[in-house]
């Protein structure tokens, strides 16, 4: 069973292998993040955000033949205007970063917790104790999920109205298989030795 | 109608105070958290840097602006608008 405490090279666990609210006897085992394909694409959409003002004033300068003002209300204006866009993507930016930043999903050797941030004013932590789990499961959907090796994982207990769902983690198959086999390491240590 | 150009450095400073409200809760929530972490302060200097960056420039684009003077609303602004490219 020490394949359950082994390091996997891209599931980053926490610096500090500590996350809020955990126990003080408890051991995490990983602790995972949506893959960073998730962040690029902030990334992507930032960079591209750089170069919309730029297109605007090609546009109005060549096309509409506007002559762009260098003094005056309209060239205040403009800077002020321009200034502000740029302060408000990289805002965007960094929420969307604290977004993914913060949703995590934790094993450790006695639950699975999940910790979700869903825009600025909503944060869900669930918990499921690992004698629940029934079932482990993992989904790769798509051709980028494919190619890049991430996807979803679920973790169903007997109830059928409690799932976790940890979504869009890197290698979801070998997730799957560490959850699987910190359930079967708790079962085991919970049988009484005959 | 004559407007002084301070009244454009008031909205960039309320829009900018609506921002800083947003930036300090997008922080506490990565520091309140817990994972304030190297990944959470890079992204955090990264973004610092850009925002210096972008005042920066538009101090030096600005600085030389002369914030009590005034303009004609109708007849600096709009008056100046070519529409030559609308179809008539």
């Amino acid at each position: 069973m020490a394949a359950v405490f082994s390091p996997i090279p891209e599931i980053k666990e926490h610096a500090k292998a500590e996350f809020p609210g955990q126990f003080p006897d408890e051991k995490v085992i990983f602790l995972v993040r949506r893959h960073w394909s998730v962040i690029f694409k902030f990334v992507c959409r930032l960079i591209i955000a750089h170069f919309v003002p730029i297109a605007v004033f090609l546009i109005l300068y060549y096309l509409l033949e506007w002559e762009i003002p260098t003094e005056g209300p309209m060239y205040v204006a403009m800077v002020m205007v321009v200034s502000t866009y740029y302060l408000g993507i990289w805002l965007l930016y960094i929420h969307e970063y604290v977004d993914y930043h913060l949703d995590i999903w934790v094993l450790t050797n006695k639950r699975v917790v999940s910790i979700e941030q869903e825009g600025l004013f909503k944060r869900t932590t669930a918990e499921l104790t690992l004698n629940k789990i029934q079932d482990v499961s993992s989904e790769i959907r798509g051709k980028v999920q494919t190619f890049l090796n991430f996807g979803n994982v679920y973790v169903k207990t007997a109830s059928d109205n409690q799932r976790f769902v940890f979504e869009e983690v890197a290698k979801p198959q070998e997730v799957a298989r560490i959850v699987a086999n910190a359930v079967e390491k708790n079962a085991e240590t919970k049988i009484p030795p005959k | 109608m004559l407007i002084p150009y301070y009244s454009f450095g008031i909205l960039y400073l309320v829009i900018l105070a609506i921002f800083l409200f947003f930036l300090f809760l997008n922080m506490y929530h990565l520091v309140r958290f817990g994972f304030f972490d190297f990944s959470g302060k890079i992204s955090t200097f990264l973004f610092i840097s850009a925002w210096v960056i972008i005042f920066f420039f538009t101090w030096l684009l600005l600085k030389d602006v002369n914030w009590l003077d005034t303009f004609d609303m109708f007849g600096e602004i709009l008056g100046d608008i070519n529409l030559s490219f609308l179809p008539e």
